[in-house]
Protein backbone atom coordinates (compact mmCIF):
# COMPACT_ATOMS: atom_id res chain seq x y z
CA UNK A 1 0.00 0.00 0.00
CA UNK A 2 3.09 2.68 0.94
CA UNK A 3 3.87 2.44 -2.55
CA UNK A 4 0.70 3.15 -4.05
CA UNK A 5 0.40 6.21 -1.67
CA UNK A 6 3.82 7.31 -2.79
CA UNK A 7 2.78 7.53 -6.30
CA UNK A 8 -0.71 9.16 -5.28
CA UNK A 9 0.93 12.00 -3.26
CA UNK A 10 3.34 12.36 -6.28
CA UNK A 11 0.75 12.54 -8.85
CA UNK A 12 -0.67 15.16 -7.07
CA UNK A 13 1.97 17.14 -5.80
CA UNK A 14 0.93 20.31 -7.70
CA UNK A 15 -3.00 19.62 -6.66
CA UNK A 16 -4.86 21.29 -3.67
CA UNK A 17 -4.71 17.77 -2.30
CA UNK A 18 -2.78 16.24 0.55
CA UNK A 19 -2.49 12.31 2.45
CA UNK A 20 -2.40 12.76 5.78
CA UNK A 21 -1.51 9.67 7.89
CA UNK A 22 -1.79 8.84 11.55
CA UNK A 23 1.06 6.15 11.86
CA UNK A 24 0.17 4.00 14.24
CA UNK A 25 3.88 2.46 15.19
CA UNK A 26 4.73 1.91 18.53
CA UNK A 27 8.33 3.28 18.29
CA UNK A 28 8.99 6.74 17.06
CA UNK A 29 12.35 6.01 15.95
CA UNK A 30 11.47 2.84 13.85
CA UNK A 31 9.05 4.94 11.73
CA UNK A 32 11.53 7.77 10.80
CA UNK A 33 14.17 5.03 9.93
CA UNK A 34 11.49 3.35 7.96
CA UNK A 35 9.56 6.26 6.21
CA UNK A 36 13.00 7.40 5.18
CA UNK A 37 14.30 4.15 3.36
CA UNK A 38 10.73 3.74 2.10
CA UNK A 39 10.08 7.22 0.65
CA UNK A 40 7.04 8.25 2.88
CA UNK A 41 6.81 12.04 2.04
CA UNK A 42 3.18 12.64 3.32
CA UNK A 43 3.18 14.04 7.01
CA UNK A 44 1.23 11.60 9.82
CA UNK A 45 -0.34 11.84 13.16
CA UNK A 46 2.20 9.95 15.16
CA UNK A 47 -0.39 7.96 17.47
CA UNK A 48 1.91 7.62 20.34
CA UNK A 49 4.20 4.67 22.15
CA UNK A 50 0.59 2.58 22.82
CA UNK A 51 1.09 2.38 18.85
CA UNK A 52 -2.16 1.35 17.51
CA UNK A 53 -3.61 1.53 20.94
CA UNK A 54 -2.73 5.01 20.97
CA UNK A 55 -5.37 7.56 21.17
CA UNK A 56 -5.96 9.40 17.96
CA UNK A 57 -6.80 5.54 16.91
CA UNK A 58 -8.99 4.75 20.15
CA UNK A 59 -11.31 7.66 19.83
CA UNK A 60 -11.69 7.04 16.07
CA UNK A 61 -12.85 3.40 17.24
CA UNK A 62 -10.08 2.05 14.52
CA UNK A 63 -9.83 -1.65 14.09
CA UNK A 64 -8.28 -1.94 11.18
CA UNK A 65 -5.33 -1.38 9.42
CA UNK A 66 -5.00 0.66 7.11
CA UNK A 67 -8.26 2.71 7.61
CA UNK A 68 -9.09 5.65 4.60
CA UNK A 69 -11.67 8.11 5.25
CA UNK A 70 -11.55 10.74 2.09
CA UNK A 71 -12.61 14.51 2.54
CA UNK A 72 -13.25 17.02 0.55
CA UNK A 73 -11.90 20.38 0.28
CA UNK A 74 -14.42 21.70 3.16
CA UNK A 75 -13.33 18.82 5.78
CA UNK A 76 -16.77 16.84 4.62
CA UNK A 77 -16.17 12.47 4.84
CA UNK A 78 -17.17 11.55 1.30
CA UNK A 79 -15.80 7.73 1.01
CA UNK A 80 -14.27 5.82 3.58
CA UNK A 81 -12.30 2.66 3.03
CA UNK A 82 -11.40 2.74 -0.55
CA UNK A 83 -7.79 1.14 -1.48
CA UNK A 84 -5.73 0.99 -4.67
CA UNK A 85 -7.71 2.67 -7.87
CA UNK A 86 -11.31 3.45 -6.16
CA UNK A 87 -8.47 5.87 -3.75
CA UNK A 88 -7.27 7.51 -6.82
CA UNK A 89 -11.21 7.61 -8.31
CA UNK A 90 -12.13 8.85 -5.06
CA UNK A 91 -9.96 11.85 -4.96
CA UNK A 92 -9.76 12.61 -8.49
CA UNK A 93 -13.59 12.73 -8.62
CA UNK A 94 -13.25 15.79 -5.36
CA UNK A 95 -10.81 17.57 -7.13
CA UNK A 96 -12.90 17.49 -10.52
CA UNK A 97 -15.63 18.96 -8.05
CA UNK A 98 -13.39 21.40 -6.34
CA UNK A 99 -12.42 22.92 -9.71
CA UNK A 100 -16.58 23.24 -10.79
CA UNK A 101 -17.30 24.77 -7.38
CA UNK A 102 -14.66 27.82 -8.32
CA UNK B 1 21.06 -31.85 35.81
CA UNK B 2 24.07 -31.88 37.30
CA UNK B 3 25.54 -29.91 40.03
CA UNK B 4 27.48 -27.46 37.85
CA UNK B 5 25.20 -26.55 35.18
CA UNK B 6 22.42 -26.15 37.92
CA UNK B 7 24.89 -23.64 39.66
CA UNK B 8 25.86 -22.14 36.23
CA UNK B 9 22.24 -21.62 35.80
CA UNK B 10 21.73 -20.11 39.46
CA UNK B 11 24.61 -17.52 38.72
CA UNK B 12 23.17 -16.79 35.35
CA UNK B 13 21.32 -13.93 36.62
CA UNK B 14 23.96 -12.34 38.99
CA UNK B 15 26.40 -12.37 35.89
CA UNK B 16 23.95 -10.23 33.92
CA UNK B 17 23.04 -7.85 36.45
CA UNK B 18 26.82 -7.83 37.61
CA UNK B 19 27.85 -6.55 33.77
CA UNK B 20 25.00 -4.14 33.90
CA UNK B 21 25.30 -0.18 34.15
CA UNK B 22 24.35 1.47 37.33
CA UNK B 23 21.57 4.00 37.56
CA UNK B 24 21.39 7.45 39.43
CA UNK B 25 17.39 7.14 39.53
CA UNK B 26 14.69 4.92 38.94
CA UNK B 27 13.17 7.66 36.06
CA UNK B 28 17.04 7.45 34.66
CA UNK B 29 16.78 3.73 34.61
CA UNK B 30 13.30 3.89 32.94
CA UNK B 31 14.66 5.74 30.31
CA UNK B 32 17.78 3.98 29.52
CA UNK B 33 15.93 0.79 29.94
CA UNK B 34 13.27 1.43 27.96
CA UNK B 35 15.21 2.69 25.07
CA UNK B 36 17.51 0.28 25.04
CA UNK B 37 14.88 -2.55 24.51
CA UNK B 38 13.72 -0.62 21.28
CA UNK B 39 16.79 -0.29 19.94
CA UNK B 40 17.59 -4.19 20.74
CA UNK B 41 14.13 -4.86 18.72
CA UNK B 42 14.70 -2.82 16.19
CA UNK B 43 18.02 -4.70 15.23
CA UNK B 44 16.21 -7.78 15.65
CA UNK B 45 13.89 -6.90 13.22
CA UNK B 46 16.40 -5.64 10.79
CA UNK B 47 18.48 -8.73 11.03
CA UNK B 48 16.05 -11.53 10.71
CA UNK B 49 14.12 -9.11 7.62
CA UNK B 50 18.04 -9.45 6.28
CA UNK B 51 17.68 -13.28 6.64
CA UNK B 52 14.51 -13.96 5.16
CA UNK B 53 15.73 -11.41 2.24
CA UNK B 54 18.39 -13.82 1.72
CA UNK B 55 18.97 -16.18 -1.34
CA UNK B 56 20.29 -19.41 1.37
CA UNK B 57 16.77 -18.61 3.17
CA UNK B 58 14.32 -17.98 0.19
CA UNK B 59 15.74 -21.16 -1.37
CA UNK B 60 15.48 -23.47 1.92
CA UNK B 61 11.60 -21.82 1.88
CA UNK B 62 11.29 -23.05 -1.68
CA UNK B 63 12.18 -26.69 -0.85
CA UNK B 64 10.00 -26.38 2.16
CA UNK B 65 13.15 -26.99 4.29
CA UNK B 66 11.89 -26.18 7.76
CA UNK B 67 14.65 -27.00 9.51
CA UNK B 68 17.20 -25.24 7.76
CA UNK B 69 14.21 -21.88 7.56
CA UNK B 70 14.40 -22.40 11.34
CA UNK B 71 18.05 -22.84 11.76
CA UNK B 72 18.94 -19.76 10.15
CA UNK B 73 16.22 -17.75 12.03
CA UNK B 74 17.56 -18.77 15.09
CA UNK B 75 20.78 -17.10 14.72
CA UNK B 76 19.29 -14.17 15.47
CA UNK B 77 19.37 -13.88 19.22
CA UNK B 78 16.32 -12.08 20.52
CA UNK B 79 16.58 -9.35 22.75
CA UNK B 80 16.79 -10.46 26.33
CA UNK B 81 13.94 -9.00 27.67
CA UNK B 82 13.74 -11.00 30.82
CA UNK B 83 16.74 -9.95 32.17
CA UNK B 84 16.62 -6.03 31.47
CA UNK B 85 13.19 -6.48 33.16
CA UNK B 86 14.39 -7.76 35.96
CA UNK B 87 17.02 -5.51 36.09
CA UNK B 88 13.97 -2.93 36.23
CA UNK B 89 12.39 -4.52 39.07
CA UNK B 90 15.61 -4.85 40.94
CA UNK B 91 16.44 -0.77 40.46
CA UNK B 92 12.76 0.36 41.49
CA UNK B 93 13.37 -1.91 44.92
CA UNK B 94 16.34 0.67 45.42
CA UNK B 95 14.76 4.13 44.70
CA UNK B 96 11.46 3.65 45.28
CA UNK B 97 8.56 6.35 44.70
CA UNK B 98 6.51 7.09 41.40
CA UNK B 99 9.26 6.55 39.30
CA UNK B 100 9.55 3.17 40.54
CA UNK B 101 6.28 2.38 39.87
CA UNK B 102 6.33 3.25 36.31
CA UNK B 103 9.89 1.00 35.90
CA UNK B 104 7.69 -1.94 37.60
CA UNK B 105 4.74 -1.02 35.30
CA UNK B 106 7.65 -1.44 32.12
CA UNK B 107 8.83 -4.48 33.72
CA UNK B 108 5.28 -6.15 34.09
CA UNK B 109 4.61 -5.39 30.64
CA UNK B 110 7.51 -6.73 28.50
CA UNK B 111 8.32 -9.50 30.94
CA UNK B 112 5.40 -11.66 29.45
CA UNK B 113 6.72 -13.68 32.64
CA UNK B 114 4.48 -15.04 34.88
CA UNK B 115 6.96 -15.18 38.09
CA UNK B 116 8.17 -11.22 37.23
CA UNK B 117 4.85 -10.26 36.70
CA UNK B 118 4.01 -11.57 39.93
CA UNK B 119 6.39 -9.98 41.79
CA UNK B 120 6.37 -6.79 40.44
CA UNK B 121 2.31 -7.20 41.25
CA UNK B 122 3.53 -8.14 44.71
CA UNK B 123 5.33 -5.28 45.25
CA UNK B 124 2.89 -2.52 44.24
CA UNK B 125 0.57 -4.32 46.46
CA UNK B 126 2.85 -3.81 49.57
CA UNK B 127 3.93 -0.17 48.29
CA UNK B 128 2.53 1.58 45.79
CA UNK B 129 -1.26 0.62 45.56
CA UNK B 130 -1.67 4.98 46.20
CA UNK B 131 0.38 5.66 43.77
CA UNK B 132 -0.66 7.93 40.43
CA UNK B 133 2.28 6.55 38.46
CA UNK B 134 -0.15 3.05 38.68
CA UNK B 135 -1.87 4.59 35.65
CA UNK B 136 0.41 3.17 33.02
CA UNK B 137 0.49 0.40 34.83
CA UNK B 138 -3.03 -0.56 34.52
CA UNK B 139 -3.42 0.67 30.76
CA UNK B 140 -1.73 -2.47 30.03
CA UNK B 141 -3.64 -4.21 32.89
CA UNK B 142 -4.86 -6.61 29.69
CA UNK B 143 -0.92 -7.80 29.22
CA UNK B 144 -0.70 -7.99 33.17
CA UNK B 145 -4.01 -9.70 33.90
CA UNK B 146 -3.33 -12.22 31.54
CA UNK B 147 0.00 -13.38 33.04
CA UNK B 148 -0.67 -13.18 36.37
CA UNK B 149 -3.41 -15.60 35.78
CA UNK B 150 -6.83 -16.19 37.22
CA UNK B 151 -5.79 -16.87 41.38
CA UNK B 152 -4.19 -13.23 40.88
CA UNK B 153 -5.56 -11.36 38.11
CA UNK B 154 -9.03 -10.74 38.80
CA UNK B 155 -8.26 -10.18 42.36
CA UNK B 156 -5.52 -7.34 41.61
CA UNK B 157 -8.08 -5.09 40.10
CA UNK B 158 -10.23 -5.61 41.97
CA UNK B 159 -7.72 -4.07 44.82
CA UNK B 160 -7.20 -1.12 42.20
CA UNK B 161 -10.26 -0.59 42.32
CA UNK B 162 -11.01 -0.98 45.63
CA UNK B 163 -7.92 0.93 47.18
CA UNK B 164 -6.96 3.53 44.43
CA UNK B 165 -7.38 7.19 45.11
CA UNK B 166 -6.91 8.20 41.70
CA UNK B 167 -10.50 8.38 39.21
CA UNK B 168 -8.20 7.51 35.92
CA UNK B 169 -6.50 4.41 37.99
CA UNK B 170 -9.53 2.91 39.10
CA UNK B 171 -11.06 3.76 35.88
CA UNK B 172 -8.72 1.51 34.14
CA UNK B 173 -8.88 -1.34 36.20
CA UNK B 174 -12.90 -0.82 36.15
CA UNK B 175 -12.03 -0.80 32.07
CA UNK B 176 -10.55 -4.48 32.29
CA UNK B 177 -13.08 -5.92 34.64
CA UNK B 178 -15.57 -5.09 31.61
CA UNK B 179 -13.07 -6.71 28.45
CA UNK B 180 -12.93 -9.90 30.92
CA UNK B 181 -16.15 -10.75 31.24
CA UNK B 182 -17.95 -9.52 28.12
CA UNK B 183 -18.47 -12.26 26.76
CA UNK B 184 -19.86 -14.09 30.08
CA UNK B 185 -22.34 -11.06 31.13
CA UNK B 186 -22.56 -8.48 28.35
CA UNK B 187 -24.72 -6.46 30.41
CA UNK B 188 -22.86 -6.56 33.74
CA UNK B 189 -19.69 -5.56 31.80
CA UNK B 190 -21.66 -2.59 30.22
CA UNK B 191 -22.17 -1.17 33.38
CA UNK B 192 -18.80 -1.77 34.47
CA UNK B 193 -17.84 0.07 31.15
CA UNK B 194 -19.86 2.96 32.44
CA UNK B 195 -18.45 3.70 35.22
CA UNK B 196 -15.26 3.39 33.61
CA UNK B 197 -16.34 5.85 31.53
CA UNK B 198 -17.10 8.13 34.19
CA UNK B 199 -14.19 7.94 36.22
CA UNK B 200 -12.28 8.48 32.81
CA UNK B 201 -13.49 11.50 32.22
CA UNK B 202 -11.10 14.16 30.33
CA UNK B 203 -8.81 11.18 29.45
CA UNK B 204 -8.20 9.03 26.21
CA UNK B 205 -9.72 5.82 27.93
CA UNK B 206 -13.25 8.05 28.30
CA UNK B 207 -12.76 8.52 24.17
CA UNK B 208 -12.12 4.76 23.78
CA UNK B 209 -14.66 3.77 25.58
CA UNK B 210 -17.32 6.09 23.80
CA UNK B 211 -15.82 5.10 20.38
CA UNK B 212 -18.82 3.05 18.59
CA UNK B 213 -20.89 6.07 19.71
CA UNK B 214 -18.43 8.58 18.53
CA UNK B 215 -18.30 6.26 15.02
CA UNK B 216 -22.11 6.11 14.66
CA UNK B 217 -22.47 10.16 15.83
CA UNK B 218 -19.16 11.69 13.78
CA UNK B 219 -17.61 9.38 11.44
CA UNK B 220 -20.48 9.40 8.86
CA UNK B 221 -20.09 10.01 4.85
CA UNK B 222 -21.72 13.37 4.70
CA UNK B 223 -20.62 14.39 8.48
CA UNK B 224 -17.68 17.33 8.64
CA UNK B 225 -14.61 14.96 10.16
CA UNK B 226 -13.44 16.39 13.41
CA UNK B 227 -10.49 17.64 13.75
CA UNK B 228 -7.42 15.86 15.03
CA UNK B 229 -4.50 17.46 17.13
CA UNK B 230 -1.47 16.16 16.95
CA UNK B 231 2.20 16.03 16.60
CA UNK B 232 4.16 14.22 13.40
CA UNK B 233 6.96 12.30 13.68
CA UNK B 234 9.53 15.40 13.95
CA UNK B 235 7.32 16.09 16.89
CA UNK B 236 5.56 19.66 14.81
CA UNK B 237 2.16 20.40 16.68
CA UNK B 238 -0.61 20.09 14.03
CA UNK B 239 -4.10 19.82 13.24
CA UNK B 240 -6.21 18.21 10.68
CA UNK B 241 -7.97 21.39 10.18
CA UNK B 242 -4.96 22.84 9.05
CA UNK B 243 -5.71 21.41 5.73
CA UNK B 244 -8.85 22.59 4.51
CA UNK B 245 -9.01 23.68 1.38
CA UNK B 246 -7.83 20.81 0.35
CA UNK B 247 -8.99 16.97 -0.70
CA UNK B 248 -7.79 15.17 1.90
CA UNK B 249 -7.10 11.41 1.97
CA UNK B 250 -6.79 10.56 5.87
CA UNK B 251 -4.91 7.09 6.16
CA UNK B 252 -4.72 5.02 9.92
CA UNK B 253 -1.23 3.37 8.52
CA UNK B 254 2.28 1.85 10.37
CA UNK B 255 4.96 -0.30 9.24
CA UNK B 256 5.21 -2.31 11.84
Amino acid sequence: MIPHERSLVERLKDQPFALIGVNSDDDLDYYRQQAKENGVTWRSFWNGVRGTGGPISSKWGVTGWPTIYVLDHEGVIRFTGVRGAKMDAAVDGLLAEMEEDQ
Amino acid sequence: MRPTSLVAVLLLPLAVTGQAQTFDSAAQAYERLSARLRKERREYGEARAAITASAAYRAARERGDRAAVLRMLNTVPRPDELSMCRRAIEVAARFGGDDAVRLLGWAAVHAKNKELTVEVVDRVEAEHMSSPALTALLERADVIARHLGMERGPGFLQRVVDESPHDIVRAWALYWQSIAIKRRDPQAAEKLRQRAATFADGHWLADKIRAKQFKAERLQVGMVAPDIEGADADGVAFKLSDYRGKVVVLDFWGFW
